[in-house]
């Protein structure tokens, strides 16, 4: 285990800067995400750490050793990716193994040791299974102790989980982070679903062309976005500016833009005066069900703010077309940049 | 279902197109006479005899099948590196190579043949009527089909990964290379490889020009008995096509077999 820190970090494919001047420090043990969308720079990130991307600029430390320069089948990192990369030729024991047999280690402790990672992953009864011969989410258990069993310093995982459907996902990012904290192995995990970031990490550092938009554990990207980018990117923020602000009982002034969960705005089809409370008028556009919520469209002053509601009736209270009021503690306005 | 049945008339007719020739070469090979009659006036095993107690032939046919296999091998030994090292670091160099493959379909048999016993008969490299200029001449004829054929095997591989994976487990490009890459090509490039095989067995412009008697391979041989003996020629042409039949026969069947293993 090792703690990581980048340092002013840079990379440019041409004329298209992919990693801008990135700093950041991970203590050891730690599970921290790279959350971003796709081309924001959060892969290229993590192959410079794995050494798989030179770059043109910066540096990057393990504990305190600059392993910069270093190739990367001497970085002692454990990597996952997306296309699981299992060899196709071997079986789940000789892939498992692989790196094990480059280091030419004695047979006993390479069988002992296989044992133990298999049943980490839960694949005991597979040993033998050639990878074509297994799911998606038992090939990515073999990836993932394949780079386990080498004991790396550093866990990467680049979106281990994408290729995946919903349920196995579901259960095999609970098994990894299980698993982490077990091992107590620094963890740097890449996706775009921001989901699967806030429920798997210490840490996230959320990335935006190039460079870290914001970082803090989940509960602080969740509530705080500092910026309309991270606001947009984590849930369903909305933004709500200056200029829209018409409020009916209009106590507070405002300036500039704030950012609303839809799950802090309470739907009422009349207006009731709250202390601390902010309302406004407008009419309702669409209802949208998302299982255990009911997601509701209400045009304010020509935009659209969405309203999220439990869904505790069968049926939605209000119809499309029909007058609401929207209200909401004004505290949960979240200033962003 | 009618399309099924479409279907599968469609293939008994090419099915039956393609058997007939062979077919009656069969007949013709063990008939004694059939000149002015429907059916052959007797049958008889003569031809074969004569044609298994020929040295000549299986001299001939031994020729074939080593210069055809070594024309394979070496462009497997040289092309496999080649696509891999370039797919890995130089991926500029695909392109280059899609055009330059596509020579031999523009040279064809008989160009390629006079330009290069030209060349090669005399100054430095003087290997006109030697197994090595048909070799060589045999490794351009196939190119195309090994290129494709080993470049389609690497690109389902995804070697990209699969080498960095290898990387970060320690292993060498080296190590990479004999114990992963070259085991998954193996089996991957049997077609194009059992293609080329036949596209050589079947060639006769350049064996005839470039090496003719100097390295008599079965097509030059046969061609040379055409006027003894029409049965003579069917019974080279049945045993010849038994014997491509089985080698490419074993092929599959060792592929199938890997496959279900791996």
């Amino acid at each position: 285990m090792s703690s990581v820190k980048i340092e002013n970090l840079s990379k440019s494919y041409g004329d298209n800067k992919v990693l801008d001047q990135i700093s950041l420090t991970i203590d050891n043990g730690k599970f921290v995400t790279l959350l971003g969308p796709s081309g924001c720079g959060k892969s290229t990130l993590l192959r410079c750490i794995a050494g798989l991307t030179d770059v043109d600029e910066g540096d990057v430390f393990f504990d305190d050793e600059a392993v910069t320069n270093l190739r990367p089948e001497r970085r002692n990192i454990g990597m996952v990716f997306q296309s699981y990369a299992l060899f196709p030729n071997l079986n789940v024991e000789e892939n498992i193994s692989f790196g094990l047999n480059v280091r030419k280690l004695d047979k006993k402790i390479i069988e002992k040791e296989l044992k133990n990672y298999i049943s980490l992953v839960e694949l005991t009864g597979k040993e033998k299974a050639y990878p074509h011969e297994l799911s998606g989410g038992q090939k990515q258990r073999v990836a993932l102790a394949r780079a386990l069993i080498l004991k790396p310093r550093i866990l990467l995982l680049d979106e281990p989980l994408s290729a995946l459907d919903a349920k196995i996902r579901k259960n095999l990012r609970l098994q990894i982070r299980k698993i982490q904290k077990e091992l107590d192995i620094t963890t740097i995990f890449v996706t775009h679903d921001q989901e699967e970031a806030l429920i798997i990490s210490d840490e996230i550092y959320v990335i935006h062309e190039g460079k870290i938009a914001q970082k803090g554990n989940a509960e602080i990207i969740y509530t705080k976005p500092v910026n309309s980018f991270v606001a947009g990117f984590i849930g369903n923020y909305n933004i709500i500016e200056d200029t829209f602000i018409n409020w009916i009982n209009n106590k507070h002034q405002f300036e500039g833009q704030f950012a609303l969960r839809p799950e802090v705005i309470k739907i009422d089809n009349k207006h009731e005066e709250k202390p601390e409370h902010l309302t406004v008028k407008g009419s309702l556009r669409d209802i949208i069900l998302l299982g255990s919520i009911i997601r509701y469209v209400v045009k304010v002053n020509e935009k659209e703010i969405m309203v999220d509601v439990l869904n505790e009736n069968e049926k939605s209270m209000y119809s499309i077309g029909e007058e609401v009021y929207l209200r909401f503690a004004y505290k949960k306005l979240q200033r962003i940049a | 279902m009618q399309k099924n049945k479409t279907n599968k008339a469609i293939a008994m007719g090419l099915m039956i197109y393609l058997v007939i020739p062979i077919f009656f070469t069969l007949i013709y090979s063990f008939a004694a006479k059939w000149q002015n009659t429907l059916l052959p006036e007797g049958f008889t095993l003569k031809h074969y005899i004569q044609l298994f107690t020929t040295a000549r032939y299986f001299l001939a046919l031994g020729r074939t099948m080593f210069s055809a296999a070594i024309s394979i091998i070496i462009s497997f030994i040289l092309l496999v590196p080649v696509i891999y090292v370039g797919k890995l670091h130089f991926q500029w160099l695909d392109k280059i190579m899609g055009k330059i493959i596509l020579l031999p379909f523009a040279l064809q048999g008989v160009i390629l043949a006079v330009g290069l016993i030209k060349i090669y008969s005399g100054g430095p490299i003087a290997i006109s009527g030697t197994v090595f200029i048909l070799i060589g001449a045999y490794f351009v004829v196939i190119l195309p089909y090994m290129y494709q054929g080993i470049k389609n095997s690497i690109d389902s591989l995804d070697v990209k990964t699969i080498a960095e994976a290898a990387s970060l487990l320690g292993a060498s490009e080296f190590f990479t290379f004999f114990k992963v890459v070259l085991p998954n090509l193996l089996k991957g490039v049997t077609v194009s490889t059992l293609l080329s095989f036949a596209i050589l067995i079947g060639e006769f412009v350049l064996s005839n020009i470039l090496v003719g008697g100097n390295y008599e391979t079965v097509q030059v041989y046969m061609y040379g008995t055409r006027g003894v003996s029409g049965h003579y020629t069917s019974a080279i042409v049945i045993s010849y096509f038994l014997f491509v039949l089985i080698i490419s026969g074993t092929v599959l069947a060792i592929n199938k077999l890997e496959a279900r293993k791996g």
